[in-house]
């Protein structure tokens, strides 16, 4: 925003106090004022210190949440997926969902193509597919 | 400035290594993690809106089960929503590019050996060497050669990091304080000490040795120079070799 004459003239006006302040201050005033402002910028690193301090402490103990949350929400040691019938209708639906596009339902998927994998590994992935609500399960019937 | 794995961490507090607790880091921000053997991939992630399931093969040892969740971890920060079709290949780097399984080995990297930790770390054991690679990998619970690409990347020291298999040079790292121009050798010259440790029964170097740096550039001046060599095996029978610059002249463009 630009200044108008009068705004300009009053800030000149108290610059140039400053100045003659500064000017007619004695060697002993001004290094009182420099002592001043030497202990405001060490409260100031306090201030910081403490609010550092604090943000860790928080910050720690939403790791630690993490931690119980992850301990509390382990899975069962699995030695292999559990059974499903029909593996071509497993891997004909991971085919169809990584070919799908439906931005209301987006779906994460990074593993390798479907053809390269097990049908160990399609039933892994099949399992948690069911467990995330994407696909149905698939019974014997 | 941080990157997206390390404000991740500073998020919850992580100032030292061992509080870098995949699970937990994994549980933040809403994934869960299976073991299970799986056959064809080392790990993978399925996601629905914003909840996951990382699955990693548990017949892998520890360190390769931490890089495979951390790896999963970058597709889940950067890929979200997308479906890619990858596989994890730690330490497998072509030059250039920025494909996804690169950005999600970066965010890995990142998130296991994040430089505000790593720096300081490496900056205390003083010059790069296989020692100092043991140390750190065994601070950050990480691969040796995901360590020294690390300590090679963080400039601790002029150094170059190359991997070579029986058939040539396959990729290399190159500290920011190396000039361009020390583009090493594609084979491994007979003279160096990696040649029998990649052909021979040779063990790997206990401490770096002096030798010739044309031995490992190709640069008519680089018979005037001597540089320090220390290999170490890597998987699938392949040499790593910390090359490090201690004459100061190489330095100069």
């Amino acid at each position: 925003m630009k200044k108008t004459n009068k705004e300009q003239q009053a800030l000149d006006r108290l610059a140039d106090a400053l100045v003659d302040d500064v000017f007619n201050a004695s060697d002993e005033e001004i290094l009182a004022e420099r002592t001043e402002m030497k202990n405001l910028s060490e409260e100031d690193a306090k201030l910081k210190a403490l609010f550092e301090q604090a943000l860790l402490k928080a910050n720690k103990s939403r790791l630690a949440a993490a931690k119980a949350g992850a301990a509390a929400n382990q899975y069962p040691i699995m030695r292999a997926p559990g059974p499903i019938f029909d593996i071509a209708t497993a891997r004909e639906r991971i085919r169809a969902l990584v070919k799908a596009v439906d931005p209301s339902h987006p779906i994460t998927l990074a593993a390798r193509n479907e053809n390269e994998l097990s049908d160990t590994d399609i039933l892994s992935m099949y399992e948690d597919l069911v467990e995330l609500g994407v696909v149905p399960p698939i019974t014997e019937d | 400035m941080l990157s997206p794995a390390e404000q991740l961490l500073q998020d919850l507090g992580v100032t030292e290594p061992k509080e870098i607790d995949l699970e937990a880091i994994a549980f933040h921000v809403n994934a869960r993690i299976r073991y299970r053997p799986l056959d064809g991939c080392e790990a993978c992630i399925v996601g629905a809106a914003t909840k996951a399931i990382i699955t990693v093969n548990d017949a892998s040892s520890p360190r390769r089960k931490r890089f495979s969740i951390a790896h999963e971890l970058g597709h889940w920060h950067h890929h979200r929503g997308k479906r890619l079709a990858c596989r994890v290949e730690e330490a497998i780097r072509p030059p250039g590019g920025a494909s996804p399984e690169q950005i999600a080995n970066g965010y890995a990297a990142d998130l296991l050996m994040p430089s505000y930790l790593f720096r300081p770390l490496a900056r205390s054991l003083g010059a790069p060497t296989l020692k100092v690679v043991d140390a750190l990998a065994e601070a950050f619970k990480t691969s040796r050669s995901a360590t020294a690409i690390r300590l090679v990347e963080s400039d601790q020291a002029p150094a170059l990091l190359i991997c070579h298999s029986r058939f040539g040079k396959k990729w290399f790292v190159r500290s920011k304080s190396v000039p361009s121009k020390w583009w090493p050798r594609d084979d491994l010259d007979p003279e160096s000490f990696a040649f029998g440790v990649q052909f021979g029964d040779y063990p790997e170097g206990s401490i770096p040795r002096k030798i010739g740096a044309d031995a490992w550039f190709e640069r008519r001046d680089a018979e005037r120079y001597e540089v320090y060599e220390q290999t170490m095996r890597a998987s699938g029978g392949d040499t790593l070799t910390l090359v490090t610059i201690r004459d100061p002249k190489m330095l100069d463009e």
